[in-house]
């Protein structure tokens, strides 16, 4: 067969092959085909600008040299998650147009990170991961509770990634769940196996492109299709509290939501692995630019999940509500449009949880326990090898876990929002505070999870991060006032190691020595 | 979520009765008195429903349709999920409200309900053959919804709106202090700036 022969066939297998199940928009033929030529075009990508990824430094931070353009676009396509496009629909459909702000305060939580990123690229030049900033802060007993909660967030994140690839081609080409959910994981795995950061952030600039164009495309035809006045009509009549502004559920999601964001950007190692990989000074504008084009990307998300009422479209589960309504008012043209941004989005997200999660298993599980064992530090070979079977085991845990497809998106990654919630306190003290102390820090994660967690279970999922996050803070001031630190900041600037407080030959840091950093401004007598 | 944590509870006190029950049953006496009683009723049973089944006419029944739960509660965000067993030969089904109108029309056996406000809803499923006609018609399902009241949920808000504030005002004041130092401050600030800032090791 020619090559335009090939490609009439393969045109010719996405847009006229009729669905065998009603139900669906695509083919189960066209589904397989897009996820070959995808997954096959990740891979070679990935391989391909993977090939530079020769030393540690480079295979888990990319040199440290990325620039503007591609820190940027990272950022936006970490951001736009599969639980963006499916999650942010669920939100509007669940709790109307707050569900859909509330999701897009998510951004607020890249714009606060744009300063965070600036200092802590300057205060940790050759850091890597952000369990390594919390262990040289705070000592084990902050590095604990902040591990523990690190990686329950990046692995239910993952696990939910892979869940939504599965739903996701399940709704909407009849792939079977476990068959989609195993291609997408497997694609990602691969070629974050071959090239790491390099890789990861590569990839992420075309699917952050594929990503924008898409959803303006989709935005664009859905406001054609769709006539506003009788959407609004229509809620009002049969689901008036979605139009509500005292809607008390979602007044509730609203900061819930944002401080949601705020915890998952501030603890994961996600966002500072990108902080360390970009160039001095690109990270504050990166994040920030990041923030802005992704403000939007919720709300025409959310918009769809509000238009499925009107249009008449039965929705069964509601994460899967955005896809269909999208595929059901674009058809097949739409359902192939939804499905690439929807695997760029999945692609994206999974590689680079892949990616951050296999540099804290390498940096703050395998390298402290070896160095305890043999005594001598992990070389650079040594930590690329550890590397590349921590992102296997990852893929093959999540594949595990994914598999028997229990719960809805929005429960799994919510269980994670106390979590991330009172992390929040610790992470910004400890960067801007040298009273912060490692009790403090300790008991804010500990407490703050635990009563976020009473109320996710006694209130919903609504008000977790809220809850954990208020309570942390009131528990990091309290701990910070009785329990004061005196941290010496120039410790984070040295080759990771172990923190300097911890050694006895170095004595106490002497007051009088310290470093005119943030947080040494004298403030009524005392020093914050 | 909510409906998580009551099923969650209805779950436990379901486990602590079996529980009980497992301990009754510890007494090997007690035991085989039940273990009797079980096999009596049993045989007896099944001699009834022999004889039953082999004097029923043979007649085509209505495939079976019902909710998976009739009663779904107290839903307090005005969302909840309906679910119902499959019917053979089914190409759609419907589910209605008490007013009759179509609240769910689709292949899944599913249908999500959001928005609604404080009330009690009812609602009944009817499987769709393929031409058209009605297979099989379920037995009513009721929801009641019941809002958070107004007060606290506002009062979350605030303390939201109070904690979204302060980490804001700490991350703009760090930046401000941090460009003063940057730009100049005093001698000893700004010496000792350079050294860290720059990420230099000292």
């Amino acid at each position: 067969m020619t090559a335009d022969g090939w490609a009439e066939g393969i045109f010719a297998i996405l847009l006229f092959s009729q669905s065998v199940d009603a139900g669906r928009i695509l083919s189960p033929e066209a589904g397989y085909v897009m996820l070959l030529l995808f997954g096959v075009a990740w891979i070679g990508l990935g391989i391909w600008w993977g090939r530079r990824a020769t030393s540690y430094d480079g295979f888990a931070v990319a040199g440290r040299n990325v620039g503007l353009a591609l820190g940027t676009a990272t950022a936006v396509a970490t951001w736009v998650t599969s639980n963006t496009t499916m999650l942010a629909p669920q939100f509007a459909l669940q709790l109307g147009i707050w569900g859909a702000l509330a999701y897009s305060t998510a951004s607020f939580g890249l714009f606060a990170f744009a300063p965070l990123s600036g200092r802590i690229r300057r205060l940790m030049p050759h850091g890597y991961t952000a369990v390594e900033f919390v262990r040289r802060r705070y000592g084990r007993l902050g590095s604990i509770p902040f591990l523990i909660i690190s990686l329950f967030y990046a692995m239910t994140w993952l696990i939910s990634m892979a869940m939504a690839g599965g739903k996701l081609l399940n709704a909407l080409s009849g792939i079977p769940y476990e068959v989609g959910m195993t291609v997408v994981l497997a694609v990602c795995v691969l070629y974050t196996l071959f090239g790491g950061m390099y890789a990861v952030i590569g990839t992420d600039f075309v699917q952050s492109i594929i990503i924008l164009i898409g959803l303006v495309v989709v935005a664009i035809a859905v406001l054609l299709h769709v006539d506003i006045a009788d959407v609004h009509q229509q809620l009002q009549d049969d689901r008036p509290m979605l139009l509500s502004i005292l809607f008390p559920a979602a007044l509730m999601a609203l900061f819930n939501n944002m401080l949601f964001g705020f915890g998952e950007i501030f603890h994961s190692n996600v966002w500072w692995s990108r902080a360390f990989a970009m160039r001095e000074g690109v990270g504050p504008k990166a994040y920030l630019l990041g923030g802005l084009l992704w403000l939007p990307v919720p709300i025409v998300a959310g918009f769809l999940g509000l238009a499925a009422p009107a249009l008449g479209i039965g929705v069964s589960q509601p994460d899967t509500v955005g896809p269909l309504v999208a595929a059901t008012l674009l058809g097949t043209g739409g359902a192939l449009l939804v499905f690439v941004v929807v695997f760029c989005s999945l692609a994206s997200s999974i590689d680079s949880l892949l990616a951050a999660t296999s540099d804290l298993v390498v940096n703050d599980i395998a390298e402290p326990l070896a160095k305890r064992i043999s005594g001598t530090p992990a070389t650079d070979p040594v930590k690329r090898r550890w590397s590349l079977f921590a992102i296997i085991g990852l893929g093959v845990v999540t594949w595990c876990v994914a598999y028997p497809n229990i719960g809805t998106l929005a429960t799994v990654l919510f269980f994670a929002g106390p979590m991330v919630g009172s992390c929040i306190w610790p992470i910004v003290g400890g960067l801007y505070f040298r009273r912060s102390s490692p009790i403090a820090a300790c008991m804010a994660m500990v407490v703050g999870t635990s009563i976020g967690l009473v109320a996710y279970f006694m209130i919903g999922w609504f008000v977790a991060s809220l809850v954990g996050a208020a309570t942390s803070g009131l528990v990091f001031f309290i701990g910070m006032y009785l329990y004061p630190d005196d941290f010496d900041f120039r410790s984070l600037s040295h080759l990771p190691g172990p923190p300097l407080a911890a050694r006895p030959e170095d004595g106490p840091i002497d007051p009088s020595e310290r470093i005119g950093m943030v947080g040494d401004i004298s403030s009524g007598g005392e020093t914050r | 979520m909510w409906m998580l944590g009551q099923f969650n509870t209805r779950r436990t006190r379901r486990t602590r009765r079996t529980r009980r029950g497992d301990r009754a049953l510890t007494c090997p006496l007690l035991r085989r008195a039940v273990a009797a009683a079980v096999l009596l009723i049993g045989s007896s049973m099944m001699v009834w429903g022999s004889v039953a089944m082999a004097a029923e006419p043979e007649s085509e029944s209505p495939p079976a349709l019902a909710f998976v739960e009739t009663q779904l509660g107290v839903s307090r965000e005005g969302y909840f999920t309906l679910e119902w067993s499959a019917v053979e030969g089914a190409a759609l089904y419907r589910v209605r409200d008490r007013a009759d109108q179509i609240a769910y029309q689709g292949v899944a056996t599913k249908s999500f309900q959001s928005g609604l406000s404080d009330g009690v809803y009812r609602f009944y499923v009817e499987a769709i053959g393929d031409d058209g006609e009605i297979l099989a018609t379920s037995a009513e399902a009721v929801a009641t919804v019941e809002h958070w009241r107004l007060a606290p949920s506002l009062a979350l808000f605030a303390i939201g709106a109070i904690v979204v504030g302060g980490i804001g005002f700490v991350i703009l004041r760090g930046r401000w202090i941090e460009k003063q130092i940057a730009t100049g401050g005093d001698d000893r600030t700004s010496m000792l700036q350079t050294e860290v800032e720059s990420g230099g090791e000292s």
